[in-house]
């Protein structure tokens, strides 16, 4: 035991010897420690305290609270079904069927990623609403989408691409030598599928689906403006807070609404996706034999096509609302959405989002590379600590975060070292950097392990330091995924709503709180106007990182083994 | 250039929760200024791991390293002055040549015109010249291997390190870098530990081989010692190829072991070694030794299997229930037989070492 003791001092001597990486640790435990572990402690501390007792007894009591529990386990597992249903037939389409129009349906599985988080709701209110386009004026029946089958229509469509990307990267990598030798001895094509092929797609199939059952329980816009009477957990902590002020029921629901989400995401996390023996490089491990059979080939030809076409009318009809007058009602062109969007009233939400997200973004990135490397090429106890706590900031759904943090941070910490935060803009960049690390720090994580470590031990043993061999060898060598983690962050960022609905205040106005207002208020087209100002500062800003951080060397290529 | 001396005191490296893997077990050695020292040794058996340690890269679990008398225990690994040539080179690909032999020297803070006057010198010396602009992915596996080396020595280090570097080229080229390197370590006198499983690379390069097995030194000597006087089954068995007979010692006299041969006795003079009368022993034979004969010869045998490789032909001979291999060289100039031909073998007495047997 003492051995066990030494080695583990001997271990952080190691470490703290290299200066600047010791403050690296330093610096990325004690962000981690106080705005991601506390924030949830304090959650925990105040829902789990006496006064919180007579709340939980309220609200389990109450059948009301029981039906938001179901309602909101109901959408899980229908968006979590649907949307793995969609990613896996997108994957399977650009993987194992030779059809036209594949670059188009890849684009089509990725756009979902930047889109603002009411979109998709919006166009499908007004395309098939009660006064929908498509329901009441051209099909002439009267449909209410509101509701569980809407937001499961919505919701689909807007995480899909998790299961896409999972999927395409595991039935790429997928050996086609196995499918081969069981046609060899017999198998038919539906055998081969049923037998081989999909068995070992289970652990892709199992994290698509896990993965999107949490996204579906954290999401709030969709819940607030598509959910009509069918409230879920995350509405229903909207409500409690912003609606009735009552920072101990929020507390208490988000605990309620923490315990399947952490659980099915670290199952997801620790679990299944250690489970796929396939390592997802993107790089395709033979000749795939495509599908002959015309009946299977055209039919899932023709529902991609189906798919697809609703997603860019869907998308598509957001333009058309920006420009014109009444949204679905009156088709006049006019500028007037655009106007107050970026020079009217809303023009102050929309530099507001910018600068705050534009300041988040690097940080993260950084942070999240940071993390990344102790994590990946440093051995030392509590490291599984630090991976743990790196993965919180999106684990937690977004509207505990935003709880946590007000708890938190509405009065000052440690006797004003750090002053109270909350109705500030540092709190809101917090807030976004919290909700971006995890992504930074997945795709650095992924990066470093595809970097030889001889590299590093080769600049090593040529006298440089941690901090210069990260610098000048690693660094490098990552750029790629270093600039997919700021993309990342800095989308996630702008269209973050959950997050920082509670902590925005009248001086600090974010551009997806603000839809949300507009959209609630019925002012669709200055609503629409506000996500395709969005969507063009997302597009803008992954042109401009790409310039910046520079063109690929290719050196990255040689880096894969 | 300063060389060094390096002492492995009984180091040990175990990895797992509880220390299950004994990566390395006990080392202990000392390299002397300037000498090439080889770690030879099957898969598994450490060689690497003590490498690693002495490079820096794993951290002892007991023992130290000592460099000119001092512990290298609490030096970080860019802080030892040693350079390293990895397996696969290491290149930096996003650097040219240039920039990857002068990394180090940047990392000392050289004035650019010292550290261009160093690249060029070892540039030269390594046949790179004019090739500084030039990409890694650029290079052939051969020019690959010289810029790692390159980039290791225009450091000066106190101890070379090589971790198997040969082993990605084709056979004519690792004969070349085995002999360009051998030249070059001499030429600077430069300390080196050489890891390789190879051991015809080990044999060419080395002062002295270590042999390791199961984390520990299994013998230590110059090529010659190893080959001619194994000190156990394993050391005659791994280096070179070897026939094991068994037998026993019949009588010890001052200088002579007499011991038993196929029915008769077998006189072995000065044998290396403690052994007494009835002890059970191992007869080792290296295949080279033993003569082949159409017409006479002391023992009789078949031929169970000949292979003809051009300057050699080997032989599996069956005599007296045990299978004898012959390496024949020259075969041209002698009979060449075929499988089933009946034939006489010799064993010169000069050629036997003998080996302890353990039996039960």
């Amino acid at each position: 035991m003492s051995e066990f003791i030494t080695l583990r001092i001997r271990e952080y001597r190691r470490l703290t010897q290299d200066g600047v990486l010791a403050i690296g640790l330093l610096l990325s435990i004690g962000f981690l420690g106080l705005f991601v572990v506390y924030p949830l402690a304090r959650i925990l501390s105040v829902s789990l305290s006496s006064e919180a007792a007579a709340v939980y007894q309220r609200l389990l009591a109450a059948r009301g609270t029981w039906r938001v529990i179901l309602n909101t386990l109901w959408m899980g597992l229908g968006v979590a079904s649907a949307g793995t249903l969609l990613g896996f037939l997108f994957a399977f389409v650009q993987v194992k069927l030779d059809v036209p129009f594949k670059r188009f349906f890849n684009l089509i599985g990725i756009l979902p990623v930047i889109s603002p988080p009411f979109a998709v709701a919006m166009s499908t209110i007004v395309l098939f609403g009660r006064s929908g386009l498509i329901t009441k004026q051209l099909l002439g029946i009267r449909y209410d989408i509101y509701g569980l089958d809407g937001l499961i229509l919505v919701m689909a469509i807007s995480f899909f691409p998790v299961a896409y990307l999972t999927l395409l990267g595991m039935m790429r990598a997928l050996d086609p030598s196995l499918e081969e030798a069981a046609i060899n001895l017999g198998a038919g094509r539906w055998r081969v599928f049923r037998t081989v092929t999909l068995p070992m797609l289970i652990p892709g199939i199992a994290s698509s689906f896990l993965l999107l059952f949490v996204e579906a329980l954290a999401d709030l816009a969709n819940p607030l403006l598509i959910g009509g009477n069918y409230t879920v957990l995350a509405s229903r902590i909207y409500l409690a807070i912003i609606g009735e002020y009552n920072l101990n029921t929020g507390a208490v629901l988000s605990l309620i609404l923490l315990v399947p989400s952490l659980t099915v995401f670290f199952f997801q996390h620790y679990w299944v996706s250690r489970r796929s023996y396939v390592s997802v490089t993107g790089k395709p491990a033979g000749h795939h034999q495509p599908i002959s059979s015309p009946w299977v080939k055209w039919s899932l030809f023709a529902l991609c096509l189906l798919v697809s076409g609703l997603v860019v009318l869907l998308y598509g009809f957001i333009f058309v609302g920006a420009v014109t007058k009444v949204w679905g009602i009156n088709y006049a062109l006019t500028l007037e959405h655009f106007h107050f969007v970026l020079f009217g009233y809303g023009s102050e939400a929309m530099i507001d989002t910018t600068l705050l997200a534009a300041i988040a973004t690097p940080v993260a990135g950084l942070m999240g590379m940071l993390i990344a490397f102790l994590v990946v090429r440093r051995k030392f106890a509590g490291r599984n600590l630090v991976d743990f706590a790196s993965v919180l900031g999106i684990a937690v759904p977004g509207t505990v975060v935003g709880i946590g943090f007000i708890l938190a941070f509405n009065q000052p910490l440690w006797g004003g070292l750090i002053p109270k935060l909350t109705g500030t803009a540092l709190i809101i960049i917090l807030a976004y950097v919290v909700r971006s690390v995890p992504g930074s720090v997945r795709s650095g994580v992924a990066a470093l392990q595809q970097v030889d470590t001889a590299m590093e031990e080769a600049s090593a043993s040529l006298g440089a330091s941690s901090v210069t061999t990260f610098r000048r060898i690693t660094l490098p060598l990552i750029k790629p995924a270093f600039l997919s983690g700021l993309i990342y962050s800095f989308a996630r960022s702008m269209t973050s709503l959950s997050a920082i609905i509670f902590l925005i205040t009248p001086r600090w106005r974010v551009m997806t709180a603000q839809i949300l207002n507009e959209a609630e208020t019925g002012r669709y087209g200055n609503a629409a106007a506000y996500c395709v100002v969005l969507i063009a500062i997302v597009i803008t800003a992954i042109g401009l990182m790409y310039a910046v951080v520079g063109s690929t060397t290719g050196a990255e290529r040689l880096v894969e083994r | 250039m300063k060389s060094a001396t390096l002492v492995l005191d009984n180091l040990v490296k175990t990895f797992g929760h509880q220390g299950e893997v004994r990566a390395v077990n006990g080392m202990n050695l000392e390299i002397h200024q300037g000498e090439f020292v080889t770690l030879l040794g099957p898969s598994g058996c450490g060689k690497t791991t003590t490498l690693r340690l002495i490079a820096g890269f794993e951290f002892p679990t007991a023992g130290q390293i000592l460099l000119n008398g001092e512990s290298l225990n609490d030096v970080p690994p860019n802080k030892r002055p040693m350079a390293m040539v990895f397996q696969n080179y290491a290149l930096f690909p996003h650097m040219s040549v240039f920039d990857n032999v002068s990394y180090g020297l940047k990392i000392k803070r050289q004035s650019t015109d010292l550290i261009r006057e160093n690249v060029e010198i070892v540039m030269q010396l390594m046949n790179l010249v004019g090739m500084g602009d030039r990409m890694p992915h650029q290079l052939s596996g051969g020019q690959q291997q010289r810029v790692a080396l390159a980039r290791a020595l225009v450091m000066q280090p106190q101890v070379l390190l090589f971790d198997e570097p040969l082993s990605n080229l084709d056979a004519k080229l690792r004969e070349q870098m085995r002999i360009e390197i051998r030249r070059l370590q001499q030429r600077l006198g430069i300390t080196t530990v050489y890891v390789t499983h190879d051991q015809a690379e080990a044999m060419s390069l080395s002062d002295r081989i270590a042999v390791m097995r199961d984390g520990q030194l299994e013998q230590i000597g110059t090529p010659s010692e190893i080959y001619q006087h194994p000190v156990s089954l394993f050391v005659a068995d791994f280096i070179g190829r070897a026939n094991f007979i068994e037998s026993s010692v019949q009588s010890r006299t001052d200088g002579q072991l007499t011991l038993e041969l196929f029915g008769r006795s077998l006189t072995l003079l000065a044998p290396q070694g403690e052994f007494f009368a009835g002890a059970p022993v191992y007869l080792v034979i290296r295949p080279e030794a033993v003569r082949v004969n159409r017409q006479a010869g002391s023992w009789t045998g078949e031929v169970k299997q000949a292979v003809y490789l051009g300057s050699t032909v080997e032989y599996e001979i069956e005599t007296h229930d045990h299978f004898i291999s012959v390496v024949v060289y020259n075969p041209q100039e002698g009979d060449i037989f075929e499988e089933g031909d009946q034939m006489f073998l010799d064993l010169p007495s000069t050629a036997f070492h003998v080996l302890p047997r353990r039996t039960g």
